[in-house]
């Protein structure tokens, strides 16, 4: 009776782990469907690499985004590899990954390209017309200041 | 005392002033313009020198190098290493009519590299091969490059009596994506190694 039950809660504790693991389609894909998933996944690497493009144009600092690009890069090689061996499957789910990896790629980019843009007019304010602007005024103070010298101390120099 | 003593003492003062207040504008307007934009490419031994290239191999044996990539376009750059392999016979890569080889690539290695930054990455690959006594040739299987596995088909290397070696040459073709192309175009860059396989 012991060993009875023993073996039941064996079976059952066994039965509950199976249940509980994660269940795993196994659909077999086929070349044309392999096809369409890598090249969406290059497709996808283009757009985001344009959106990147634009970020580092408008003088956004675009190092985290490019490592992005290259851990996706690895996934699409990975893709074509398993691709031209035959194995879809495969070719399907690192295409996926690869996507998956760059979904609100395009928005972070586009954050980054609006925020550099803003740091870059601001940069502009400060730094080019702030300073032009500051170098006129040296000047000008400078020949007030030395406007007022000359009648003051001019004309003490002159008298002495 | 004549205030205009000091005049050209106060001209420079005034001067070396706006000078420095206006520098930060000037060094936006004082920049040398780029005129060469181009791509470094280079590959280096095991540790991290230029030295100590693998070159006797065996099989299935591991070997590692570094490729780097150095971006000097002026702008992101998305990459295309083309991993190649061939025998003495096959076409390769031409440095001076800055041609490709048309071996198809056995693997590409998608690669971004902001502008004026360097991507090193490191390559680890062995080769499975066999020799044939009947043939006096080594008979090439696969690369396993960076832990995948990638079919070497009809490719074999006989021996050669000149270098008293059985030559295989393993080399990177770098590409680069034109946007306004829509493709990769060959970026007239490639770095090899030349391997004697060991039997």
């Amino acid at each position: 009776m012991r060993g009875f039950l023993l073996r039941a809660v064996v079976v059952l504790v066994l039965m509950l782990s199976v249940a509980a693991m994660p269940v795993r389609v196994f659909a077999v894909a086929t070349a044309d469907e392999a096809r369409v998933a890598v090249d969406g996944a290059q497709a996808q690497i283009i757009t985001c690499y344009g959106a990147v493009v634009e970020a580092e144009g408008a003088g956004g600092n675009v190092t985290e985004l490019a490592g992005v690009l290259n851990e996706a890069g690895v996934l699409l090689s990975r893709a074509r590899v398993a691709f031209e061996n035959g194995e879809y499957d495969v070719a399907v789910e690192f295409s996926s990954n690869c996507t998956g990896m760059l979904v609100g790629f395009t928005d972070r980019a586009v954050t980054l390209r609006d925020s550099a843009a803003h740091e870059r007019s601001l940069d502009f304010v400060v730094n080019v017309v702030g300073s032009a602007v500051g170098a006129v005024a040296v000047v000008v103070v400078g020949w007030v200041l030395w406007v007022y010298l000359k009648k003051r101390y001019g004309k003490v120099g002159s008298a002495v | 005392m004549d205030v205009r003593e000091y005049q050209v003492l106060f001209l420079v003062v005034v001067a070396v002033s706006a000078l420095l207040v206006a520098s930060p504008a000037l060094s936006r307007l004082l920049i040398y313009p780029r005129t060469e934009f181009f791509t470094e490419l280079w590959l280096l031994g095991p540790n991290h020198m230029a030295e100590d290239y693998p070159y006797n191999v065996s099989r299935y044996e591991n070997y590692s190098v570094f490729l780097g990539i150095g971006n000097r376009l002026g702008h992101l750059a998305y990459y295309n290493i083309a991993v190649k392999f061939r025998n003495q016979t096959q076409p390769a890569a031409d440095t001076f009519n800055r041609t490709y080889s048309s071996l198809p690539a056995l693997y590409n290695v998608s690669v971004f590299v902001p502008d004026e930054q360097v991507l090193e990455l490191p390559l680890t690959f062995s080769l499975n091969y066999s020799y044939s006594d009947v043939l006096s040739r080594v008979e090439f299987y696969s690369l396993t490059l960076n832990g995948v596995l990638l079919g070497l088909t009809d490719c074999t290397a006989a021996w050669d009596s000149g270098r008293s070696e059985f030559m295989g040459n393993l080399f990177f073709e770098a590409w680069v994506y034109n946007a306004t192309v829509g493709d990769f175009q060959y970026h007239e860059r490639f770095v090899s190694l030349r391997l004697n396989m060991t039997v």
